[in-house]
């Protein structure tokens, strides 16, 4: 807009009392705030520097032996320039501007000694090793707003000092390991391993662990009964091995820790109510089998792989929920046991092959299935998010109030009632098979069940090529039938509680008369709560068909070519994310494994071309 | 030859067994301390202490959760005399004026006022428990001790008057109160009766004030610890509740022992300093707190420039401002028309505008809370004395309070229940945003009524009646809790 001297300035919805007729922005786009004026005088420079060093020397000796001493470093430093205005937004009006930054050094150190012996076709590979592996995380933030003078941001330039914390983190690693690789002839492969490692987010007595795996292959196509002229690779392959994991848990798990809270000027600690002492917290362990082979017919026409694996999860570490009333919040914990099997299968087929014309393409498929097969005593279940941990359960099945649908009478949301004889909130539906059935318009009645799971049936990829003269085009298609997803963002949509904000064209199929048959409840301000409540009313079909990609090239014929010296050149056009289909129109839902959308970037479509030429 | 082969060897078994340190592996935090070390001194007990004064005031899991300062405002919203004026204006803590946020066990905020009062609890237990075998002088064990137990005491007290049904003094109380933690574990507890919750609670406090006495409190931030007249306070508002008037009457004018009333001049100061006379206690704040967009101030104050103070400015229930006299400073805390108030840049300016309470400035949220004055304890000793009959008794308490706030006041001559009428007018003008409005209509077993009440908008009310004695007086247990403590039973829906 322009003021009374013509200069422009912000319209920031505030203009009610100023004259000139025009009203305060309502909410959704609330007085005083302005997206584009924010983003414009506001300013934001993230920089991040990474290098690092490496380092390797070998010793040989004795003919078969050799030493390796290793020594890496990589460093990380990340600096975060912040500044807010002073005329609209989160610093107006001071004005405010906060400098965070961190650098990280991960230094890591090994020494191994490998033998290596060949004698009459026996092959023999020997790996002795120690590794130490060591973080340095430091952090410092500062944060001042009361700006001085315009166009400097650097905190000299604001008058109070809102926040200043620095941190050292430390994180370490220590392994000692070996393995053996046998090989007969190249038919017949044995490996093993052996190794022991400990770890800082344990406590002394509890953070070695000791971890090892065995493996055999027998390359079937090689033995002299298997001479088959139109069998390229026949290889038999099975292996089992443990590793420990220390993941999803802080640098300090298993440390009781009080946090600094200073009272004004006063030193002051407080209970962390997510760090309670646990010294028998310890490894996690994957135990996996897997049992499969790998084969290549009719010189390649077709080849593919096809695998079974058990994976076993031993004393899955978590952040375990506890009592509010207890003070705690979580605890880490080694909790749940479950079985992760099923199998995976890859095939390429070129069902043409001629000179002028190739079609060939490649399909992968997969399945899952995850079982909880045991919970420690002292936490036979637990709620996290949309999930229940349990004995027989998944840890990918939801755990969610169950929708029963609207009642027509007068637009309710309704929910399986848990406590049926309570008489707030109930309704009596006569259901389509004539009986009655115990509902409630109260969420907090809304019985807990189980249902149904994030896994789908089957998820996998299709990538045909096909060719034709100097053309070929190409494309990647990826797919999962089966599976729920829990759409939070469809929830937030429909969810009708305030004034202002956007909402999914769903809602006009909103009940509005008695008798309206619909799956959408009335608008109703003063019900959101119960009506938009989380339940199993936001799933929905996780099958997705996702077009990756789409490639068409184009290389011309050489005899066209030679007589300028180029001996090839190529044009291609392509386009990646080309189209995503899913049960709700927008609905991504390859986010996260949990199966609940949020708020993020769709994948940008990208459409290019180009040539290449080489002399 | 064989030597450098041989040393060569050595050198490499050396190199190879050269495993790290035994402490490689010992890895501690910068931003924290081990648990123990809380019990290693007085000195670290004090401190730990001062952490119990801190997240008094700290800010939680969202905006608008910002301790006790926050729990006042919610607890005031559910009553008639905090407006939201502007049907197009924030909706900022909207679920407590619609008395939702209460009975929704998904409710954020229902959680944290949850955790907010255990967390304490917790605290205090491993202060209580512990401080008796914790090396430094006797002296300095008792006080924290003392103030750990009134935090404990506090801490239950207001849980149960929320979670539990309302105390009803001459019947036995039995029914289902809230879990009573007297010592850390991590296993679920049930309810204890609301007669058990408050039997404790006295006792508690009654051991707090014998530890505190004689105990000057000093340092920046002196009146965030609890004192003998803090302790008293405590008492007055138990034993009100309990409708125990003797009780409330004595200790409410315990509390107030050796506390002025503040001027006129400082009663339109914006009730943001613990420097101002009359509290008793309150928390302080100080610049590097990084108060934001969460704290007291950024949800009640008139200057503050936050989304929701410039789009929803609060107002007071126009038939309370209407009805207060010309001549009282209080009347002056609020604007009829909006004009005099310092709203922030581009803040709408309404009808019975609030401007009681100012904070730093529009830009900084920063402000002392309030947690305590003398003019409550003159308040309750009015009430309990009134309620008890001693209608002489009242008038002189209510008197020796409304004759600072107005010059032109006379003693009271009201007696039996027009002068019970003019002590709760007096509290609900006094003490509005400082969180009394919903229990004190729960301990009186009065009905939530805002009819009438002309700036009050049905579209973001959403609810003008709740009966007296109805389910809704019982705050829900919130779903997390519910999830991990299988011994705790629901209240009824």
């Amino acid at each position: 807009m322009l003021d009374a001297n013509g200069q422009r300035f912000w319209d920031l919805g505030n203009l009610g009392s100023s004259g000139l007729g025009i009203p305060n922005r309502p909410s959704g786009g609330f007085a005083g705030r302005h997206t584009l004026a924010e983003t414009t005088l506001n300013s934001q420079l993230f920089t991040r520097t990474v290098a690092s060093v490496r380092s390797s020397t070998d010793l040989f000796f004795l003919k078969n032996f050799k030493f390796t001493n290793n020594a890496s470093a990589d460093f990380q430093y990340q600096q975060n320039n912040n500044f807010e205005n002073t005329v609209v937004g989160d610093g107006a009006p001071a004005g405010r501007s906060r400098r965070q930054v961190s650098s990280s050094v991960g230094l890591i150190l090994s020494q191994l000694l490998n033998f290596n012996k060949e004698f009459g076709g026996h092959g023999v590979d020997l790996l002795a090793g120690h590794e130490s592996y060591n973080q340095r995380d430091n952090d410092l933030n500062g944060f001042k707003q009361g700006l001085s003078l315009s166009g400097n941001t650097e905190l000299n330039n604001f008058t109070t000092i809102n926040s200043l914390t620095s941190a050292l983190d430390r994180y370490t690693i220590e392994s000692y390991f070996s393995r053996a690789n046998y090989n007969y002839r190249g038919k017949y492969i044995l490996t093993g391993s052996l190794r022991r490692d400990g770890n800082s987010r344990f406590a002394s007595e509890s953070r070695w662990g000791t971890f090892w795996s065995a493996g055999a292959g027998w390359n079937i196509d090689k033995e002299k009964f298997l001479e088959l002229n139109w069998l390229d690779q026949l290889k038999l392959r099975s292996s089992y091995g443990v590793v420990g994991v220390a993941d999803g848990i802080g640098f300090y798990a298993y440390q009781g820790l009080y946090g600094f809270a200073n009272n004004a000027n006063e030193p002051g600690i407080v209970q962390s109510q997510t760090a309670f002492l646990n010294r028998e917290l310890s490894w996690e362990t994957n135990e996996q089998f897997d049992i499969g082979f790998d084969f290549s017919l009719f010189k390649g026409r077709i080849s593919g792989s096809f695998e079974y694996y058990n994976r076993l999860s031993r004393d899955l570490l978590f952040e375990v929920p506890q009592p509010l009333s207890s003070g705690a919040l979580t605890v880490n914990q080694n909790t749940a046991t479950m079985v992760n099997k099923g199998i995976e299968a890859n095939l390429d087929i070129e069902f043409i092959r001629s000179s002028d014309f190739v079609f060939s393409t490649n399909i992968n498929v997969s399945t899952v299935n995850n079982e909880i097969t045991k919970m420690p005593e002292t936490v036979p279940e637990f709620v996290t998010g949309t999930k229940k941990y349990s004995v027989g359960a998944s840890i990918f099945e939801y755990w969610l109030r169950t929708y029963y649908g609207v009642d027509p009478s007068d637009g309710a949301a309704l929910y399986v009632s848990a406590n049926k004889t309570s008489a707030t909130g109930r309704r009596f539906i006569t259901n389509s098979a004539g009986g009655i059935d115990t509902v409630t318009t109260l969420i907090a009645n809304g019985k807990f069940e189980y249902n149904g799971s994030v896994i789908p049936d089957l998820y996998g990829s299709l990538a045909p090529t096909i060719t034709f003269k100097g053309f070929t085009l190409s494309g990647l298609l990826t797919f999962q039938l089966g599976g729920l997803t829990y759409d939070g963002l469809y929830q937030s949509l429909m969810s009708t509680s305030n004034y202002g904000g956007a909402l999914h064209t769903d809602i006009l199929k909103r009940w509005q008369n008695e008798g309206d048959v619909t799956d959408v409840p009335r608008m109703d301000a003063g019900r959101g709560a119960d009506f938009n409540a989380t339940s199993s009313r936001w799933l929905i079909d996780a099958s997705f068909l996702n077009i990756r990609n789409i490639n068409l090239s184009y290389s011309l014929p050489k005899g066209l070519i030679s007589k300028w010296k180029i001996s090839g050149a190529q044009v291609f056009v392509g386009a990646e994310n080309v189209a995503f289909f899913s049960k709700r129109k927008g609905m991504n839902n390859q986010q996260a494994f949990s199966g609940v959308t949020s708020n993020a970037y769709p994948p940008a479509r990208v459409i290019s071309g180009g040539f290449t030429l080489n002399f | 030859m064989k030597i450098t082969k041989y040393s060569f060897l050595a050198l490499i078994v050396a190199l190879f067994f050269s495993a790290c340190e035994k402490e490689f592996l010992d890895t501690f935090p910068t931003t924290a301390v081990a648990a123990t070390d809380a019990l290693a001194s007085t000195q670290n007990a004090y401190a730990a202490l001062n952490g119990m004064h801190r997240i008094m005031y700290t800010q939680y899991d969202a905006q608008g959760q910002a301790g006790e300062g926050s729990n006042n405002i919610f607890r005031d919203l559910m009553g008639e005399d905090i407006v939201y004026p502007l049907a197009s204006g924030s909706t900022g803590l909207i679920g407590f004026l619609r008395w939702q946020s209460h009975r929704n066990v998904n409710d954020g905020f229902l959680r944290y006022m949850y955790r907010f009062y255990y967390r304490l609890i917790s605290n205090a237990n491993v202060l209580i428990n512990g401080i008796d075998a914790t090396p430094g002088p006797e002296a300095d064990r008792k006080i924290i001790k003392g103030q750990a137990l009134a935090y404990r005491a506090w801490a239950h007290f207001q849980l149960v008057q929320l979670w539990g049904k309302r105390y009803n003094a001459g019947s036995p109380n039995t029914q289902e109160g809230v879990p009573l933690l007297l010592s850390n574990t991590l296993e679920g507890q049930a309810r204890t009766s609301v007669e058990e919750v408050y039997t404790q609670i006295n006792k508690d406090l009654d051991e707090a004030i014998t530890l505190l006495a004689g105990y000057t409190r000093a340092g920046t931030a002196a009146k965030s610890n609890i004192n003998v007249n803090v302790a008293q306070g405590f008492k007055a508002r138990v034993a009100l509740t309990q409708q125990n008037w003797a009780a409330a009457a004595t200790a409410a004018a315990a509390s107030r022992q050796g506390v002025a009333l503040m001027d006129t001049t400082a009663y339109v100061a914006g009730f943001n300093t613990v420097n101002n006379p009359e509290w008793i206690w309150g928390s302080r704040q100080i610049d590097d707190h990084n108060t934001f967009f969460y704290s007291y101030f950024a949800y009640i104050s008139a200057n503050f420039n936050s989304t929701v103070l410039r789009t929803q400015p609060r107002a007071i229930n126009a038939t309370l401002w209407e009805a207060i006299s010309a001549s009282d400073v209080r009347k002056k805390l609020w604007d009829k028309t909006g004009a005099t108030v310092p709203v922030p840049p581009g803040g709408a300016r309404v009808p019975y505008q609030n401007k009681k309470f100012l904070s730093q400035s529009s830009s900084s949220s920063v402000g002392d809370v309030p947690l305590m004055r003398a003019a409550e304890m003159y308040l309750i000793e009015a009430e309990a004395k009134a309620r008890s009959g001693d209608n002489a008794g009242a008038q002189a308490a209510l008197f020796a309070l409304v004759k600072v706030r107005d010059r032109k006041a006379v003693q009271s001559t009201n007696t039996g229940q027009a002068l019970i009428d003019e002590i709760m007018f007096n509290r609900r003008i006094e003490l509005w945003g400082e969180g009394f409005r919903f229990t004190d209509l729960k301990r009186l077993n009065l009905p939530l009524n805002r009819n009438g009440i002309p700036n009050h908008l049905t579209a973001l009310i959403t609810v003008r009646d709740i009966p007296a004695g109805d389910p809704q007086w019982e705050w829900l247990f919130p779903q997390d809790e519910l999830n991990t403590n299988k011994a705790i039973v629901q209240n009824p829906l």
